[in-house]
C-alpha cells in the first residue's frame, strides 16, 4: 500500500509539472508577444508595453519565467485581472469557483442516484425492453452537446411552461432566470441553479448509468453468482447484496472522472445559462485577452481534476479488499 | 498487393458492412452520417439560395413546409432576422462542420498512429517518458485546451495573405488534430504492445527488416481494427467539439452559415422573434451528432464481431 502511495504521488506531481508547464508555454511563449497583447494589441504605445514587460517579469529568462509563475501560482499570488477592472484573479477566481461548485453539487445530488438506480435496471434487464428504453435514450442524451439541451429547457421549460399559472404558483421554487449577482448567497442561487444543474444532469446520467449499466451486467456474469443462486438464496439478495456490492464499487472512479467532465461540461452550460461560474469566467477572460487571469483558471481546473483523480484511485484502493497494491 | 488478398479484404469490409447494417440503429445512424455527408458535398447545388449572406427576402418569415403535403415552399426553414434564408444555410453549413471534424480526426488519427506504434514497439524509456506525458496532456479537459488555443491563435495578428494566417484561419481543424493526437497515440500505443510479441513480428526482426518496415508492414495491419474503432470515436467527439467551439463563438466567424454560431446568433430575446432560426440549425446538429454516434458504436460492435 505505501509503495502504491509513493508511485501515485510521484505520478501526481510529474503530471502536475507537465500541465503547468504546458500552460505555461501555451500562454506564454507563443508567437507574439503577451505584453503586447496585454496592453494592448497593436494600438499600445512602446513604452505601455515596456512597462507591462518588466511588471510581468518577462525579461527573465524562459526557465526562470517558469519557476516564478509556478511558484507565484502555488502560494496564491495570481496576479490582477485586466479584463474585470484590476479585481484580483484569486478573489474573481475564488468566488466564481464556489458558484460552479455549487452547481456542479446539484447536478451530481441529482444525477448519481438517478444513474445508479437506471444503470442497474438496464443492467439486470439486459436486451428486454426496460434496457433498450434507457438504452437509447442515454444514448442519444449523451451525445447531444450541452449547449443544445440547455437552450432546449430555456426555450421549453423557462419560456413556454415557466409562463404558466402552474409556474406562477410554485413561484420562488421556478426559475424565471438564471442570472444572478455573482456573489449570492447559496439559498438565493437556489432557484436560478435547478435548471442549469438539470442541463448538467442529463448528460451524467447518461454516462455514469452506461458505465453502471456495463458494470452489473459484467457481474452477473460470475460463477460466485451461479453459485449463490444454487445455493437457493433468493434472487433479491443474490442481487443487493452480492452483485450490487461488487458491480458498484468503479462508481467511485467514474464519478471522479465525470467530474472531469463536469468541468469542460460547465463551461458550455454557464454559458448558455449566463451563470456567474468558473467556466464563463474563463470565456470572458479568454475574449478579453486576460493572459493571467486565463492561465489560473486552467491552472484550477486542472489541480481541481488531478485532486480529485488522485483521491477516487485512494478511495478505490482503500475499498476494495481484493486489491492489495505495492 | 496479389489479388487472393485483395479478395480476402473485400470479404471483410463486406462481413464488417453486414454485421453494421444488420443492427437497426447503427444502420439508422449510418444512413443519416451518409444523407448529412451527401448535403455537405452538394450543399451549392441543393441550396435554393447559393449565397448563405443573401438579404434580399423578407425578414422573419416563418417556415413555409408543409410536411403533409410534402411542399416546401420558398423558405422552407423561415428567413432570420436579417432576411437570410435558414434553409440554405443549415444545408451550406454542413460543409464546413464536416471539412473540420473530418479532416482533423484524419490528421490526428495518421500522426497520431505513428507516434504510438512507435513507441509501443520501441518501448523503453523513450515509451515511459512520452506516455507519462501523454497522461499528463490528458488531464486538461479537451474543451478547455480547444478554447484557450483557438483564443490565443485568433488574437495573433499576421499579415493577410501569408500562410500563418491561412493556418489561423483553419485554427478549430488544426487544434482537433493536435488535441486527438495523444488520444489516439495513447490506443496505437496498447495495441502495438500487444501484437510486437506475435511471432511474424520476431520473424520479421530475425530477417533484419528496418524499423519502419516492422511497424507499417508487420504491426500496422493488426492494428487497423482498433484504429478504425478509435477514428470513428474521434470522429463523433470531433463534430461535437466543432459544434460546441461554434456556439461558444470560437468557431468560425459571423456571418459564416456555421451551426453553432446560428444557434448562438439567434438565442436569447431573438428567440421570441425567429425561433426557427435557432430550431433547425440545432435540430441539425442533435440529429448529426446522435447520427454519429450510433454509426461509431456500430463501428465498434462490428470490428469486436470481426475479431
Amino acid at each position: 500500500m505505501l509503495k502504491f502511495l509513493r508511485r501515485r504521488f510521484v505520478f501526481f506531481v510529474f503530471t502536475y509539472l507537465i500541465s503547468s508547464l504546458m500552460i505555461f508555454f501555451l500562454l506564454r511563449v507563443l508567437p507574439g508577444d503577451p505584453a503586447r497583447v496585454i496592453a494592448g494589441g497593436r494600438e499600445a504605445t512602446v513604452e505601455q508595453v515596456a512597462q507591462i514587460r518588466s511588471e510581468l517579469g518577462l525579461n527573465a529568462p524562459v526557465p526562470q519565467q517558469y519557476v516564478n509563475w509556478l511558484g507565484s501560482f502555488l502560494r496564491g499570488d495570481w496576479g490582477k485581472t485586466i479584463a474585470f477592472r484590476g479585481a484580483d484573479n484569486r478573489e474573481l477566481i475564488t468566488q466564481r469557483s464556489i458558484n460552479s461548485a455549487r452547481l456542479a453539487l446539484v447536478a451530481l445530488l441529482l444525477s448519481v442516484p438517478l444513474s445508479l438506480v437506471l444503470g442497474i435496471i438496464a443492467g439486470l434487464r439486459e436486451n428486454k425492453l426496460p434496457d433498450v428504453i434507457i438504452s437509447l435514450l442515454t444514448l442519444s442524451v449523451v451525445s447531444l452537446p450541452e449547449f443544445v439541451t440547455g437552450l432546449f429547457l430555456i426555450n421549453i421549460v423557462a419560456l413556454r411552461w415557466g409562463r404558466s399559472e402552474l409556474a406562477g404558483a410554485l413561484g420562488w421554487w421556478f426559475p424565471s432566470s438564471s442570472a444572478v449577482p455573482a456573489n449570492a448567497s447559496f439559498g438565493e442561487m437556489l432557484p436560478a441553479l435547478w435548471l442549469p444543474a438539470f442541463a448538467a444532469t442529463l448528460v451524467l446520467l447518461a454516462y455514469i448509468s452506461r458505465l453502471t449499466r456495463a458494470g452489473v451486467i459484467e457481474e452477473l456474469k460470475r460463477d460466485y453468482v451461479r453459485t449463490a443462486a444454487l445455493k437457493g438464496i433468493p434472487y433479491r439478495s443474490v442481487i443487493l447484496r452480492h452483485v450490487l456490492r461488487n458491480a458498484l464499487l468503479p462508481t467511485v472512479t467514474v464519478i471522479a472522472i465525470s467530474i472531469t467532465w463536469l468541468i469542460s461540461g460547465l463551461v458550455v452550460i454557464e454559458y448558455v445559462f449566463g451563470f456567474p461560474g468558473l467556466g464563463s469566467l474563463l470565456i470572458a477572460a479568454i475574449e478579453r485577452r486576460d493572459l493571467l487571469l486565463v492561465q489560473a483558471i486552467v491552472m484550477v481546473s486542472v489541480t481541481v481534476i488531478l485532486f480529485t483523480n488522485l483521491f477516487a484511485d485512494l478511495a478505490y484502493a482503500a475499498l476494495n479488499p481484493r486489491i492489495k497494491l505495492g | 498487393m496479389n489479388p487472393s488478398s485483395f479478395g480476402r479484404q473485400i470479404a471483410a469490409l463486406r462481413r464488417f458492412a453486414g454485421v453494421l447494417l444488420r443492427h437497426p440503429q447503427s444502420a439508422l445512424g449510418t444512413a443519416l452520417v451518409f444523407f448529412f455527408l451527401f448535403v455537405a458535398v452538394f450543399g451549392a447545388q441543393l441550396a435554393p439560395y447559393a449565397n448563405p449572406n443573401d438579404q434580399s427576402h423578407a425578414p422573419r418569415v416563418s417556415p413555409t413546409m408543409d410536411i403533409g403535403a410534402l411542399q416546401l415552399g420558398e423558405h422552407p426553414f423561415g428567413t432570420d432576422r436579417l432576411g437570410r434564408d435558414v434553409y440554405s444555410r443549415v444545408i451550406l453549413g454542413a460543409g464546413s462542420i464536416f471539412r473540420i471534424a473530418g479532416l482533423g480526426t484524419l490528421i490526428s488519427v495518421l500522426v497520431g498512429s505513428a507516434v504510438g506504434l512507435y513507441m509501443g514497439y520501441r518501448g523503453g524509456w523513450f515509451d515511459e517518458l512520452l506516455g507519462r506525458v501523454i497522461d499528463a496532456l490528458l488531464a486538461i479537459p479537451a474543451l478547455l485546451l480547444a478554447l484557450v488555443l483557438v483564443g490565443i491563435i485568433r488574437n495573433l495578428d499576421f499579415e493577410i495573405g501569408s500562410w500563418q494566417a491561412e493556418l489561423a484561419d483553419n485554427v478549430v481543424l488544426l487544434v482537433i488534430a493536435v488535441l486527438y493526437v495523444p488520444v489516439v497515440a495513447r490506443v496505437a500505443r496498447s495495441s502495438a504492445l500487444d501484437i510486437k510479441t506475435r511471432e511474424f513480428v520476431e520473424a520479421a526482426e530475425i530477417r533484419g527488416e528496418p524499423t519502419y518496415y516492422i511497424i507499417f508492414r508487420e504491426i500496422l495491419p493488426s492494428v487497423i481494427p482498433a484504429l478504425v474503432v478509435e477514428a470513428s470515436l474521434r470522429f463523433s467527439y470531433a463534430i461535437f467539439l466543432v459544434a460546441s467551439l461554434g456556439f461558444l463563438g470560437f468557431g468560425a466567424r459571423p456571418p459564416s452559415p456555421d451551426w453553432g454560431l446560428m444557434v448562438n446568433e439567434n438565442r436569447g430575446g431573438f428567440y421570441q422573434l425567429t425561433p426557427w432560426a435557432l430550431d433547425f440549425p440545432a435540430l441539425a446538429i442533435a440529429i448529426l451528432v446522435i447520427a454519429v454516434n450510433l454509426m461509431s458504436d456500430g463501428i465498434r460492435r462490428a470490428v469486436q464481431k470481426g475479431n
